[in-house]
């Protein structure tokens, strides 16, 4: 009872300063509640609801023409392989869909209503009543990440964009869905009989098309390559090209990747605030028991066991940091449902409302446990003061030391002078100080960087690509693609057209030895690339040279002078490695050829399309305008154009101008003509006319896959900054106060020597400057690695700071230490001579 | 006739002490004359270091007037009154107030620095004062805890008159000395006042009172009595001791 009477007491003297302490504890346990709660609730949401789409865990899709029966046998042979289904789907990679004007791009893999009630239970969440169902021409039911995160409501009009036909579907509803619900590997649709068996005929273009799917439960973890390799000796085919392999595993790393991402963030926040919080405490501690060391004197004469003043002390920050823990833990609490909302938008899942009360307990008590544990082993300090030498003011005072920096040697102000003075002669806490202000300085100019990074939304993702994203012209078969390109090259609205060899954007080659297949990007000179930035060597230059990634060195432990075998269509290529660069496309694992190079592997790949860079200024909407003026509609816009016209012939010819583009786009036709006699009349015309297939860009997956990302960060990493900044003004704060409680008589006698509170206010603020500019500095250095391993290990990229975003920053960062510093120093003001002298 | 470098008209200052007001100084007239060394005397609560805080720009009275020269600074705010101090003023504490931190020549120019520039002059000054106080070179490097309390005080007054103060304030000098540290310590006041230097003085003391040219009595905030000496070392000390003691008994001292 009398200890925490001494413990209240010490409390209400100490108001404002336990204050602050509690609201340190407070935040640091709001965001570890925060990081526990939803590091359990995000990975339990997945889990339930992927359990509750009734999903086996595994799904390998085979390209139907390149499927045998055997390999169904391979997989019942593997180990812990069980529960095999065997259906069919229809993969559609990069599809446009349309939304109010606006283009993004997704992956499909569309089933029937019946193959999905197969593959999982087809657990209807939001949708229309049967009746409005039954009215729907084409109804779509659609994973409900797009009702979550995408906003589409039942009813809305779906329409996707397929090989340049316009499929307006009507969204029946939203269901659960296991795997193929995520942007990684595409969203499974279910369409009626009907719109299947279309969509299976339209879709018939590269890797688009009709897939066998092999879904599957496994007790181990299944290793595909061992599946591949087994498959290529029984039926001696490769088939790496034409499989695709869905895991519960990668559909939860890929749906969590960027959750995990921000709550890590939260948690190094959490730690950066503990950190303070404890320095302070320590620190607090210390000031307190040199303070009051007549007072421990005293009790200790009185009869008062050390262990019983030391447990005051710790009684102290067990109410204030337990307070600040509760309260974190309540606010934490509170702002959950709020929380949930932006999590289940994230994660395009539905996520369990239920509060995961263990992680809330675990953060307020391991933050209290902190509190507790630092305050007992620094008040334990009193015991080395027995009442004599506590009476004595312990030594602490008494000064025998070298002068460093003799003031009659100074040279600057006397204001400076003695501030160095005084931060050398008090270097100890300092140390304390530079830790709470590098960690601290790191994670704003991280954030300062980041948000800077993101200032543009996507562009700044874009950069990291490692690939030019262009607008891709696709022509007609037959066509001289030589000659349109010096045609386009010439348009104003152009700078500069090159050749594209890829036959689709998920055109990849296995790589031997590697489980990570090649996406690749090819260039007859890469003099002509603007988006892929060379980080070491040369770019390949002769067809025996290959360029890899950054992600792919660290990965497979390849440099310089190093070999890349690839197995395109059952053969061997050899290639030198010349370069590396830095790519964030296909997880960072892209390799980049000559044409030349290509063409050895891929020897039946031809030109197959354009790729068009515009000139600054011009939108891919004005560029199309002008090129269709110049060679006439797309096969696309043709499909999907009005039968307009005033005559008869002029209808006629729109008529058959859309059949032709039909039979062009999606039949394999090369060529066609028509007559068609009405009346006395003989129409007639070829599909000759027609050039361009399609006109599309990555611009609008890039959009839809990295939009997201580049919005939330770009509001939060700001919001991050604030709060770390609102961290260090409180810590700051608290180091002042306690620093002027302490030297409260020192500083009355400069005051009656005639300094003013301005002059000791500025000595304070300035004592703090060499540390904080040094910590600065150090800061900014270390947020170099820091940034560069955030980059690499989340996108496999070399992230780059931005050098006058990190030093202006770090300039911020110092004047507002600086500032907070003297602006909490006015407590210097409250000082009174006279009062001190009168003591 | 000597000038007035300090004056109070009708100077009032009260403390507030469990919500009733306490009126230490009540309405008091009073000059400080150039060059003199005043003395405050008084019984224990009778105002005589409120008064001396008060006259010196340490605190601001609740009324009235405090004028130095023509200057009137009892509407200074703190940071003013801090620069009137140290452009005018020295002071001697009876704790002396060192800066632990700092060695006796840094303890000097510390309170130096503030009002003038560093240079080898100022040092060589400082240094002068140190060794007129008969501190030597040793001293100069060493912190307030390896001085004994009249060295202390020594350091205090160099500190005090470093800037050449227009006044010296001093609040029991002698306070916390031995009798012989106490001698020495009021033998450096009297060498400084024959320089010509203005000094206030607070003590109940009579040996140091004697060293004054002016002594005031104060008695319930309010000054009872003016006693008038000549300068030490100008007359009789038997003399000058019965003429002070015979006006302290008026005082009922």
């Amino acid at each position: 009872m009398k200890i925490l009477r001494l413990s209240l007491f010490n409390l209400k003297k100490n108001r404002k300063e336990a204050t602050a302490i509690a609201f340190l504890t407070m935040i640091t346990t709001l965001m570890f509640s925060v990081f526990m709660m939803n590091m359990t609730k995000i990975n339990h949401s997945f889990d339930e609801s992927f359990a509750a789409s009734g999903s086996r865990d595994y799904c390998v899709a085979i390209k139907d023409d390149h499927y045998r029966d055997e390999y169904r046998t391979i997989l019942e042979n593997m180990p812990g392989v069980h529960d095999i289904m065997e259906e069919e789907l229809t993969g559609a990679f990069a599809k446009e869909v349309e939304r109010d004007g606006e283009s993004l791009s997704y992956s499909f893999e569309f089933v029937t209503e019946k193959t999905e009630k197969k593959m999982e239970h087809f657990t209807k969440k939001e949708k229309l009543s049967d009746s409005g169902i039954e009215k729907l021409d084409h109804p779509i039911w659609l994973p409900v990440y797009f009702n979550i995160s995408e906003g589409y409501k039942p009813g809305d009009i779906f329409a996707m964009i397929l090989d340049g036909m316009h499929y307006d579907f009507e969204i029946a509803g939203f269901y659960e869905s296991g795997l193929m619900a995520s942007d990684g590997y595409g969203f499974k649709c279910v369409v009626s009989d009907s719109d299947y068996a279309v969509l299976g005929m339209v879709l018939n273009n590269s890797g688009d098309g009709k897939y066998t799917a092999l879904c599957f439960n496994c007790d181990e973890r299944f290793g595909l390559s061992d599946f591949t390799d087994k498959c290529a000796e029984s039926s001696y085919e490769n088939i790496d090209s034409h499989i695709y392999c869905f895991s519960v595993d990668s559909e939860k790393s890929g749906v969590l990747q960027f959750l995990n991402m921000y709550l890590y963030f939260i948690a190094f926040f959490a730690a950066i605030t503990l950190l303070s919080a404890l320095f302070v405490i320590t620190h607090r501690i210390s000031d307190d028991i040199a303070e009051q060391m007549q007072q421990i004197g005293v009790l200790e004469a009185l009869g008062y066991r050390a262990r019983e003043i030391s447990l005051s002390y710790v009684g102290e920050y067990l109410i204030c940091g337990g307070i600040g823990s509760v309260f974190g833990g309540i606010v934490a609490l509170l702002t959950d449902p709020v929380l949930n909302i932006g999590v289940q938008k994230m994660m395009g899942r539905t996520v369990s409302g239920s509060v995961d009360i263990v992680g809330l307990l675990l953060a307020v008590m391991l933050v209290a446990a902190l509190v507790i544990v630092i305050a007992l082993i620094k008040a334990a300090k009193v015991r080395k003061y027995p009442p004599v030498v506590a009476l004595r003011k312990g030594i602490e005072t008494h000064h025998f030391g070298r002068n460093i920096l003799p003031l009659e040697k100074s040279k600057g102000g006397i204001n400076l002078t003695l501030a160095i003075k005084s931060f050398i002669g008090d270097i100890k806490s300092s140390l304390g100080v530079a830790l709470c202000v590098i960690i601290s300085g790191v994670a704003i100019l991280f954030c300062a960087n980041c948000a800077d990074f993101f200032k543009d939304g996507i562009n700044g993702l874009i950069s990291l690509t490692g690939k030019d994203i262009t607008v891709d012209v696709k022509l007609m078969n037959g066509v001289d693609t030589y000659a349109v390109r010096d045609e386009i090259a010439a348009m104003p609205e152009v700078r500069k057209v090159l050749i594209s060899y890829n036959r689709g954007l998920m055109d990849s080659i296995p790589v031997k030895g590697s489980e990570y297949q090649a996406n690749v990007q090819t260039y007859d000179d890469y003099s002509d690339s603007e988006n892929i930035v060379l980080i070491r060597g040369r770019f390949p230059e002769h067809d025996n040279e290959v360029m890899v990634t950054v992600a792919r060195c660290e990965k497979e432990g390849l440099d310089i002078g190093d070999s890349v075998i690839l197995e395109g269509n059952g053969i061997e290529n050899k290639y030198i490695v010349t370069g590396v660069t830095s790519s964030m496309m296909f997880n960072g694992m892209s390799i980049y050829l000559t044409k030349d190079g290509y063409l050895r592997t891929e020897f039946n790949a031809r030109p197959s399309g354009l790729s068009v860079y515009l000139a600054d200024g011009v939108s891919q909407e004005t560029f199309e305008q002008r090129l269709y003026e110049k060679f006439g509609k797309s096969v696309k816009d043709s499909i999907n154009a009005e039968i307009t016209g005033g005559t008869l012939e002029e209808r006629i010819r729109s008529a058959a101008d859309r059949k032709l583009a039909t039979l062009l786009s999606y039949y394999g036709v090369t060529n066609a003509d028509y007559a068609i006699v009405v009346g006395n009349q003989l129409i007639k015309g070829n599909s000759r006319g027609f050039v361009i297939k399609e006109v599309s860009s990555l611009m609008s997956l890039a959009k839809q896959q990295m939009g997201s990302i580049a919005s939330v960060t770009q509001v939060a990493m700001p919001v991050l900054a604030l709060i770390i900044a609102v961290v260090v003004a409180v810590m700051l704060w608290l180091i002042v106060s306690m620093t002027v409680k302490r030297q409260r008589r020192s500083l009355g006698i400069m005051k009656g020597l005639g300094y003013s509170s301005k002059d000791l206010m500025k000595q304070l603020a300035l004592k703090t400057m060499p540390v904080t500019i040094v910590s600065v500095v150090i800061a900014a250095v270390l947020t170099k690695f820091v940034y560069s391993w955030f980059w690499m290990t989340m996108f496999g990229v070399i992230g780059n700071i931005s050098v006058h975003v990190t030093i202006a920053m770090s300039a911020v960062l110092a004047v507002f230490c600086y500032v907070v510093t003297y602006i909490c120093a006015g407590k210097v003001k409250k000082i009174s001579v006279t009062e001190l002298m009168t003591e | 006739m000597a000038s007035s470098i300090l004056r109070t008209e009708k100077l009032c200052k009260s403390f507030s002490n469990g919500g009733t007001q306490q009126h230490v100084i009540k309405n008091l007239d009073l000059d400080i004359i150039e060059g003199d060394l005043t003395v405050i005397m008084g019984s224990s609560g009778s105002g005589k270091s409120t008064l001396l805080y008060a006259l010196s720009g340490m605190d601001k009275p609740t009324l009235g007037k405090v004028l130095f020269g023509d200057t009137e600074i009892q509407d200074y705010s703190n940071d003013q009154l801090a620069v009137f101090r140290r452009g005018n003023c020295g002071f001697v504490f009876q704790s002396v107030y060192l800066l632990e931190n700092q060695t006796v020549l840094d303890n000097v120019l510390t309170a130096a620095l503030i009002v003038q520039k560093n240079s080898s002059g100022l040092v060589n000054k400082t240094k002068t004062l140190l060794k007129k106080v008969g501190l030597n070179e040793d001293d100069w490097k060493k912190y307030p805890n390896q001085l004994s309390g009249g060295e202390a005080q020594r350091v205090g007054i160099v500190r005090a008159i470093i800037n050449d103060p227009k006044i010296l304030f001093a609040d029991e000098p002698t306070g916390a000395l031995n009798s012989a540290s106490s001698r020495d310590v009021l033998d450096i006041f009297t060498e400084i006042h024959k320089n010509g230097q203005s000094i206030v003085m607070v003590t109940h003391d009579m040996k140091t009172a004697l060293r004054g040219t002016r002594v005031l009595y104060l008695r319930d905030g309010g000054i009872v009595g003016d006693y008038r000496m000549l300068p030490y070392g100008e007359n009789d000390k038997q003399e000058r001791r019965a003429g002070l003691a015979a006006f302290l008994e008026t005082m009922g001292w």
